[in-house]
């Protein structure tokens, strides 16, 4: 891949969709290691490309895998700090998976078992959040293409899409699963 | 810390590090590159977990396709040109109320008939309702100001020729209390 020229925007730009395109996959899968938190890693590969964007005109091009690596482990370690602090302060039942816990480290969810889970929290939910949630978290389609397919606004569905959202949020940290938030 | 052997991060991949390890890993991964791209290949060697569908959208929403105003340098400039903008609008709405007053008085002073200035008077009246839409209140003033002022000159024609630029100082008057007062929020 080319090094970006930093004083031409529109290459600027062809650049970074093209390392989103590329790394947005690891990007995320890395968040997701390390807060063990679907929905937070998000945000937290949300928050890197922003970031990363913002360094493009310093950075030379070099090793962007591990560039944004850093960036996400960054973003990541502040959160579980966050995290920790609020677990400290409520006092209560959560399932803060703090890496400063000492024993046995909880098992670790893998994509296949992410699925799972969100398949079987998906369907509890009521409808129609249940449908636009499946076709969203399970079948992989866009806000855009559900509302295509079930004739609904896009701005209706990206509305149900966030309150499902909320709701699996509050569905699985009630069933104690390592949720930081 | 030195660079983590390829054992440690390979562990460390695959949940296998006690809490106080990983934490020490991660530090340590934020800080070197090369430790940060090792650790990037073994997660793709199988580690990877799809994020939701609309995540590169919004990414991109938020970067390469902006809509929304950014904080900072970009917002300030377009918020800035934004108030000109309008400033320069409301100063054109200005210039003609203006004109058309002028314009009004002119023709209203130099008709010796009283029947007409009633309804001149009105249409005076009316067209600077439409012209200032900022205040309520200091609209009103000027067009009731011009009303008593032209009703004084049902009496003669001589008298027009004063009372018309007096009716001219009351009008610009207003004109400059409405500019001045909406110059003012900029301050």
């Amino acid at each position: 891949m080319e090094e970006p020229d930093i004083f031409d925007t529109a290459r600027k730009e062809e650049y970074f969709v093209k390392i989103l395109n590329k790394y947005e996959k690891l990007v995320f899968s890395v968040c997701f290691r390390m807060t063990q938190n679907y929905f937070d890693a998000e945000d937290l590969t949300q928050e890197t490309f922003l970031a990363f964007y913002k360094a493009l005109p310093g950075f030379d091009g070099e090793n962007p895998s591990g560039f944004l690596t850093r960036i996400a482990t960054n973003k990541c370690l502040d959160y579980l700090k966050r995290a920790e602090r609020r677990s400290v302060a409520a006092e209560d039942e959560v399932f803060a998976s703090v890496p400063a816990k000492e024993g046995e480290p909880e098992a670790l969810l893998l994509e296949k078992e992410v699925e799972v889970l969100l398949n079987t929290a998906c369907m509890k939910l009521k409808p129609p959040y249940d449908e636009v949630a499946l076709a969203y978290y399970c079948r992989g389609q866009t806000g855009t293409q559900i509302a295509q397919a079930s004739g609904r606004k896009v701005k209706t569905v990206q509305t149900q899409l966030r309150r499902a959202k909320a709701m699996l949020q509050k569905q699985l940290k009630k069933e104690g699963y390592i949720w930081h938030t | 810390m030195a660079h983590i052997e390829e054992e440690l991060l390979q562990a460390y991949v695959r949940n296998r590090l006690p809490a106080g390890q990983e934490q020490a890993v991660m530090r340590h991964i934020a800080v070197c590159d090369s430790c940060a791209r090792r650790f990037a290949a073994l997660m793709e060697k199988g580690m990877l977990v799809a994020p939701p569908p609309d995540l590169k959208k919004e990414i991109l929403e938020k970067t390469v396709n902006q809509k929304s105003p950014v904080s900072g340098q970009e917002g300030f400039w377009r918020k800035r040109s934004g108030q000109r903008k309008e400033l320069l609008a409301y100063s054109a709405r200005v210039v003609f109320a203006m004109a058309a007053s002028i314009m009004i008085l002119f023709t209203m002073s130099f008709q010796g008939n009283t029947e007409r200035m009633p309804e001149e008077i009105m249409q005076a009246q009316k067209k600077t309702v439409f012209v200032f839409t900022k205040d309520g209140i200091s609209k009103k003033a000027v067009s009731e100001k011009v009303f008593e002022e032209s009703e004084k000159n049902k009496e003669s024609g001589q008298e027009n020729g004063k009372k018309f630029t007096d009716s001219l100082r009351e009008v610009s008057g207003g004109i400059q209390e409405a500019l001045s007062d909406f110059w003012e929020q900029f301050q």
